[in-house]
């Protein structure tokens, strides 16, 4: 018998194969993305790790005044190891690329800690990032990299424009994220030498070599205990140094470290959100499936039952199907998903960040896939246990009399034509509650998820154009060092109007809780920005408030450097971008932590005006609005692979819902249809019953999926904050549209393709046999 | 539970006691389609049961079956009251005593002619290819039920019902959709199995002609025996019309 009821299953299974491949694509797609985004999370994950490690990157970055014998002795003296480095930021530009950007020079004495990671080339001369060298297309050995020094030697500041051929490439694990500036290597001996020549040049004397050290300004610190290391350091440049200490940071305030620790973070997010969902409707679709298989093989499961087949051998054949099913959807699933989504991920990853390749290998977790798999397999098996279980407990005698569906065609002659189409339509959903159910809420889901997708990008669009076109209604901004910029930028044609403003990072606490954040301070009554501050008040970002817990007339402590003030709050707003604290009034704080900036009014903003605010000495930085909001959607981007993730995923789950529902109902059906057309009645009027039906279903699940979705958007995106924006929720009327529209007219696809199918009934075939 | 707490007490002269059974349907038990049914069935007889649609035919063969509850009553078998098993005695039942002959025959459509014998097959008993030569299909075990018309469907059927070795083989109408040709040549069939004497067959119909064929004929109205005898000289089945 067992070998008879093998045979049964696999019969039975291609019997109902169509039937039963929604069933695969929807667990093929729930475990593709779960073993996808898990594995591409380990991946993620064990590169920067492996990435942090061999490069072994600092504990504890001091910015100090310079680095003498007794300093060095210090440092040995506490045991931890130690590196010293000049570090300088400056601009720098590209002659052949026409490009600028801020550029972090870092010059090793050694290299050991937060050692550069060379991918091409040679470490002796200029090494860049290799995503800077990628994007501008340069070339080893020929292109060059420009920028400018300021130097003290001998009681006087001198400058310095140098250029160095590049050498290499590289990534550097502090500095991963070249969007906002370019890291540069300069070997030790590359860099005396061209400030030497450049010394000799300007005296107009042949070579010498009259500095041969350099001025280091940075000290790196490996060690396990941040705050005694941190403490002793402090004491120490107290009482006993020549030198000053200006500020100590950790990884926690090293952009790149912080960049790519919470991208790891949202990898692991990343594992719960789509997964689930797609987990949920699979379960759905399962159970509607099996449900529908044992109702359809009622009359078996009565014949199987009376010659005394025990329950438990019945159960476990149909439960079998789902099982199957979900081991098959999950295995080709979890082959697809590693081999396909933690590429698409390090495609974006590679976009953002430098990472080594050599450090991104693929780490299959084995024992986590394995358990993806046998867990969907089991869940498969367990769904397909609760369809089954309810005709299951019938007697045989109730199992082997003829189902519903035959009767229900009695007595349609009565009814008129049109009222007739749409009351069997009702009345077929009624028959069927827990399939309409299913469809309902896949249909729902679909919708929410559509909603979801379109909804995010409405987000990002809406949270961008909030702080720069709202907010902040400048056309170009720029930082600058010199204060000769001012006096040029007279220069830029179409300028109309410009206000400074100066930026500091500082850290606020309130509430016993400290943050790391901007400080602006714009002028009073600024034209520039509709945060409007007036002398003595202090203005901040509504996401720092809420984070912090700090409502208006709230005291909060600011500190930068040793400077610390008491500010009361005075007014909260909403901010994306620009998310900070907001004063015009000068605290006294030290000038060498300000970054000074402009915002420019200027009409038809021109490449080439960018082009010329950058050829201004002294300029840092030179951003017209939309290259500012181009580089931050650069830094989202991964938001942005989400978002056609969700599209995609969405559109294919509506069609399996879909085109599930309809073999459903036609499966069903056959015999109705058969009878139907018997009795004369035309193919439209058929397929107007099943299109009603079908509509009703979407209707309702469209409905309910619309008010699904904004909370679905919210709990996406609350799962994948980022640093670079403050999420303004908004889904715009015209997604709603297009989701309904994409709803539409995959509903209205499946159902031609439904169409052809119902021409295709044989009326003697289907009639023929009570089976 | 094993099959000798079922049936077989040392004695048992193969006779079944059905007493004041009754099967009631309806909310308020309005629908009365067994009602109190006393009867008892012997070993070797071939009985027909007569009555006409919705008398309550079907509902005493499957209360006999063990496919449904009973109201009030009780069926006795050897000493064990069925109506009072649970179902997976029930089910064990089902398996091993009884066998069962549908107006539909009920084939699984995915199984062969064969395998659809082989799903009722006992170990250590007949073997299905041997119920298939008994109903004269053995060249036709390979094909599917689609590919079999009405009346080698119901023989294979038979053969499903047979193949177990029933104490009681139940057919619910096993004519009613065939052409009388074919009917006859089913009853013929059903009469050979018991060539032995050693079966209770108990075949339901509302065709009159053929209760003529019948040991013993009953019939049934309203839930209720009106008529019960045993026919001394049942005619043979070339002579009848059915
Ligand atoms: N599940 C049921 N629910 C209600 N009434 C039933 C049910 N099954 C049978 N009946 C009623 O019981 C009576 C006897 O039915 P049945 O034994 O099937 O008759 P038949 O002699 O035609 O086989 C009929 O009146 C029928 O309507
Ligand atoms: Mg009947």
């Amino acid at each position: 018998m067992n070998r008879v009821f093998k045979k049964l299953t696999i019969r039975t299974f291609f019997s109902n194969f169509k039937q039963f491949l929604s069933v695969i694509l929807i667990v093929f797609m729930a475990s593709m993305l779960l073993s996808g985004f898990i594995t591409n999370y380990y991946m993620f994950d064990n590169a920067i790790t492996t990435y942090f490690n061999k490069t072994n990157l600092a504990d504890l970055w001091f910015y100090v005044e310079g680095v003498d014998e007794n300093d060095e002795q210090f440092f040995s003296n506490l045991g931890v190891e130690y590196e010293k480095r000049l570090y300088i930021e400056t601009k720098a530009g590209i002659p052949s690329g026409l490009a600028s950007n801020n550029a972090k020079i870092y010059i090793y004495d050694e290299g050991k800690i937060s050692n550069p990671y060379i991918e091409t080339g040679q470490w002796w001369g200029c090494v860049i990032d290799k995503n800077v060298y990628s994007n501008n297309n340069l070339q080893l050995g020929i292109d060059e990299i420009q920028f400018t020094v300021s130097y003290e030697y001998l009681g006087q500041n001198f400058e310095f424009d140098l250029s160095f051929v590049i050498t290499g490439t590289m990534s550097l694990d502090e500095c991963a994220d070249s969007f906002s500036s370019w890291p540069i290597l300069i070997s030790k001996e590359a860099f005396l030498t061209k400030v030497n020549t450049a010394i000799c040049e300007m005296l107009g004397i042949d070579y010498q070599e009259f500095i041969q050290e350099l001025p280091y300004n940075q000290i790196l610190v490996k060690t396990e205990d941040l705050e005694a290391t941190v403490s002793a350091v402090q004491e120490y440049y107290q009482t006993s140094s020549q030198n000053e200490l200006y500020y100590s940071f950790d990884r926690t305030s090293i952009e790149s470290v912080v960049l790519l620790n919470s991208e790891i973070d949202q990898s692991r997010k990343m594992i719960y959100v789509f997964p689930i969902i797609f987990l949920f409707v699979s379960i759905l679709i399962i159970l509607t499936t099996i449900n529908q298989l044992v109702l359809q093989e009622r009359q078996r499961i009565g014949t199987l039952k009376s010659i005394g087949i025990p329950d438990k051998k019945i159960m476990r054949h149909y439960s079998k199907f789902g099982a199957l099913l979900c081991a098959i959807g999950s295995v080709l699933g979890v082959i697809f998903g590693i081999a396909i989504i933690p590429s698409i991920m390090f495609i974006k990853y590679n976009l953002v960040y430098s990472i080594p390749d050599d450090y991104v290998v693929l780490t299959i977790p084995y024992l986590y896939i394995l358990l993806v798999i046998f867990g969907i397999t089991l869940l498969g098996y367990l769904v397909s246990v609760c369809a089954c279980h309810s005709i299951l407990h019938k007697k045989p005698v109730d199992l082997l009399r003829f189902n519903v569906s035959s009767s229900r065609i009695k007595g349609t002659g009565r009814l008129k034509k049109l009222p007739f189409t749409l009351k069997m339509a009702i009345r077929n959903i009624r028959i069927k509650p827990i399939r309409t159910i299913m469809a309902t809420i896949g249909i729902a889901g679909c919708m929410a998820l559509l909603l979801c997708g379109f909804g995010i990008g409405d987000t990002l669009d809406y949270s961008i154009s909030y702080d720069f076109g709202r907010n902040f209604h400048y056309d170009i901004t720029t930082t600058y060092t010199d204060d000769m910029f001012e006096y040029n930028l007279y220069q830029l044609p179409g300028m109309t109007y410009y206000e400074k403003y100066e930026k500091m990072y500082v850290s606020v606490s309130a509430n016993n809780s400290v943050k790391n954040t901007n400080l602006f301070k714009i002028e009073e009554q600024s034209l520039m920005t509709d945060i409007y501050v007036l002398s003595g008040e202090t203005v901040i970002s509504k996401s720092i408030a809420d984070e912090m817990e700090i409502s208006r007339g709230d005291k909060i402590t600011i500190t930068l450097g040793s400077k610390m003030i008491e500010l009361e709050v005075t007014k909260i707003v909403t901010t994306s971008v620009m998310n900070g604290i907001f004063i015009c009034d000068d605290y006294g704080f030290d000038e060498s932590y300000k970054t000074l900036g402009m915002w420019i009014e200027c009409s038809d903003v021109t490449d080439e005006k960018i082009d010329f605010i950058n050829s201004i000495n002294g300029t840092n930085t030179g951003y017209s609005m939309s290259q500012y909001i181009d580089n931050i959607n650069t830094k989202i981007s991964s938001i942005n692979i989400m978002t056609n993730t969700l599209k995609i995923f969405a559109i294919a789950l509506a069609i399996v819902v879909l085109l599930n529902l309809i073999l459903l109902i036609l499966k069903e059906r056959v015999r109705e249809i058969a009878t139907l057309k018997v009795l004369g009645r035309n193919q439209k009027s058929i397929m107007l019953t099943l299109l009603f039906e079908i509509l009703i279903m979407s209707i309702c699940g469209s409905i309910i999926g619309m008010i699904l979705g904004y909370p679905l958007l919210v709990l996406v995106l609350s799962i994948n904050k980022v640093e670079v924006l403050n999420y303004l929720y908004k889904i715009n009327f015209i997604s709603y549209i297009l989701s309904i529209l994409i709803v539409g007219l995959t509903i209205l696809v499946v159902t031609l393709l439904s169409y052809n199918k119902v021409k295709k009934i044989n009326m003697i075939e289907s009639l023929k046999s009570v089976e | 539970m094993k099959k000798e707490e079922l049936i077989f007490d040392e004695n048992y002269d193969g006779a079944v006691t059905i007493s004041h059974l009754s099967k009631y349907y309806g909310e308020n038990n309005e629908v009365k389609a067994l009602d109190n049914v006393t009867l008892q069935l012997f070993k070797g007889q071939f009985v027909v049961i007569l009555g006409a649609s919705g008398s309550g035919k079907s509902t005493l063969l499957n209360l006999l079956g063990g496919m449904d509850t009973v109201t009030e009553g009780s069926i006795n078998i050897a000493g064990v009251d069925i109506t009072k098993l649970s179902e997976k005695t029930k089910t064990k039942y089902r398996r091993e005593v009884v066998g069962f002959v549908f107006q539909f025959y009920n084939l699984m459509p995915n199984l062969t002619a064969l395998e659809n014998v082989e799903l009722s097959e006992l170990p250590g008993g007949m073997k299905s290819e041997e119920a298939l030569k008994l109903v004269g299909l053995e060249n036709r075990k390979n094909n599917f039920p689609s590919e079999l018309s009405g009346g080698e469907q119901q023989r294979v059927s038979i053969a499903r019902a047979i193949v177990k070795n029933p104490t009681m083989l139940l057919c619910d109408e096993p004519t009613g959709a065939l052409d009388s040709k074919t009917g006859k040549k089913i009853i013929k069939l059903l009469q050979d199995i018991n060539i032995n004497k050693d079966k209770i067959i108990i075949v339901v119909t509302h065709n009159s002609n053929l209760a003529k064929v019948a040991d013993r004929v009953i019939k049934i109205s309203d839930g209720k025996i009106f008529f019960d005898e045993i026919q001394e000289n049942p005619l043979s089945i070339e002579e009848i019309d059915i």
